[in-house]
């Protein structure tokens, strides 16, 4: 087999896998300057059986539809009819969005896209689907690696979900522990922060794990933006907390934290007095005697009597 | 090259690995809680005077194949066998065990309380925390269930709980003894006096 075969059958198989992995349902964003796009829109449109020839027309009509002339597409065009090796070509926001929005209608390659100019050139973000992001960083399929820029969302609608779990736990045990407060006389405020903090915590642990375990399962924080793993870590982000609590006894833990907290007023009171304590000693020591405290205080010579 | 890639895993292994430890720990520790609670439960037959109960443990069982399709699916992932219909049927099982819990914790916690009742046990509000994972405790005697014990329910309960592995069962006199004592050792630590 030549070389050139060869490549053209990896290629292939690359086409393939991509077109199976578009078909997944996990999203993912993607920004692509227009080079990368034309790039990526070149391989969509042979995955799909056009030659180049073929494609470079399907440009010319998307652009004749949208009445958008490119100078840079138009001095390119007949290299890249001829030549297998993709040529960087910078296009207009115009020219790009006619582009993504045919691509878009197109069919299977993403749902939803937007152009946005960064430092003065367009780029194109699209929502993709799940796996997308290891086939476009981790080959060569495209000219250069495109940014996916997923993982900020991922994280933000993650991040949402738990707060929303968190804050429902902080919610329910502080209503609770206010509860516990009108009602028994016996309770203080020791008792208020001491089951607070057990609650919270266990919570925010509870959290964290149900967060990177899911993201692990579904496929990293790029997929969490989707409905169900954001569903997935409430559900058991709340079963870790009630098991946790239970595991780890959180009344016996939260009454060693509120007895610690009795411990350390205690220590607190009794660290002012001695200070009120010695702030007297201090004023009756310099009422009986100023000259004599100056002198203890800065060491002024002094042959008076001493202390 | 192709190859190379192809094999690559997609997630970190160390990571993937850290997780499937940390659920089986879960689950290994949610058994050792629900034989925990099994047994304080087969207390009820020896007539024991004092019941420490969590209404959510053994519902909670409902949730345990959540977290197997949690384990399988991280394998799975490791493995590069992961699929996007696989996935959905995992989360569609893991979401959908929650609203099962749910009502299996409201049913099992209102059958408990019945069947702990008939067997002539009461609950006692002064020995039971306001935290959300603070055991419900029942007596079969109220004269143990003493107000003034709320401040030292801990040691209290760590009594009773010796009492019972001794086979003494505590009478009214000796719960209020221990109580005191418990109480003015309390008050002596704080200086409450």
């Amino acid at each position: 087999m030549s070389t050139y075969a060869h490549r053209e059958a990896a290629q292939q198989q690359r086409q393939q896998q991509i077109q199976a992995v578009l078909k997944n349902n996990q999203h993912t964003l993607v920004q692509m300057n227009s080079d990368e796009f034309i790039d990526f829109m070149f391989h969509i449109q042979l995955l799909k059986g056009k030659n180049r020839e073929q494609v470079v027309e399907w440009v010319d009509d998307v652009f004749a539809k949208k009445t958008v002339v490119s100078k840079e597409w138009e001095q390119y065009k007949t290299s890249i009819k001829t030549t297998t090796g993709m040529i960087p070509l910078g296009l207009d926001a115009l020219a790009l969005g006619a582009l993504a929005l045919e691509m878009q209608r197109g069919g299977n390659v993403f749902e939803k896209y937007q152009i946005k100019t960064y430092n003065g050139k367009p780029n194109v973000i699209f929502k993709g689907y799940s796996g997308l992001r290891s086939h476009l960083t981790g080959t060569k399929y495209l000219a250069n690696n495109p940014k996916v820029v997923s993982f900020g969302i991922g994280k933000l609608g993650a991040a949402k979900a738990i707060k929303g779990g968190f804050i429902t736990t902080v919610i329910i045990s502080a209503t609770f522990h206010s509860f516990e407060q009108m009602l028994n006389d016996k309770s203080t405020w020791h008792d208020f922060v001491g089951g607070l903090t057990v609650d919270v915590g266990i919570a925010a642990v509870a959290s964290g794990i149900a967060w990177g375990a899911v993201s692990t399962y579904v496929g990293g924080a790029a997929a969490m933006v989707a409905v169900g793993p954001l569903l997935a870590v409430v559900v058991v982000g709340a079963a870790l907390t009630v098991l946790a609590a239970a595991f780890i006894d959180s009344d016996a833990l939260s009454k060693r934290i509120s007895d610690g907290l009795r411990e350390a007023e205690q220590r607190l009171k009794e660290g002012l007095l001695e200070i009120e304590y010695k702030i007297n000693r201090l004023e009756r020591i310099y009422d009986a005697d100023p000259i004599g405290f100056m002198h203890r205080l800065f060491g002024i010579p002094y042959y008076g009597n001493r202390y | 090259m192709d190859k190379q890639l192809e094999k690559k895993s997609l997630i970190n292994p160390y990571k993937a690995v850290f997780f499937i430890v940390l659920l089986v720990l879960i689950i290994v520790g949610y058994f050792y809680t629900l034989f925990a609670e099994i047994a304080m439960l087969k207390r009820v037959y020896e007539q024991s005077v004092l019941l420490k109960i969590r209404t959510v443990v053994v519902p909670l069982i409902v949730m345990m194949p959540a977290f197997v399709v949690l384990i399988c699916g991280v394998v799975s992932r490791l493995k590069n066998q992961a699929s996007a219909k696989n996935q959905k049927a995992g989360l569609f099982i893991i979401i959908g065990c929650f609203p099962l819990f749910l009502i299996g914790w409201m049913i099992y916690s209102w059958q408990l309380t019945a069947w702990l009742h008939d067997n002539g046990y009461k609950e006692c509000g002064w020995y039971a925390g306001a935290s959300l994972g603070a055991p419900k405790v029942m007596v079969n005697n109220q004269g143990l269930c003493i107000e003034e014990g709320y401040q030292v329910r801990i040691d209290l309960l760590d009594w009773f709980e010796v009492q019972y592995q001794q086979g003494i069962t505590p009478t009214v006199e000796m719960v209020t003894t221990k109580q005191q004592q418990l109480l003015s050792d309390y008050h002596e630590r704080f200086d409450l006096l």
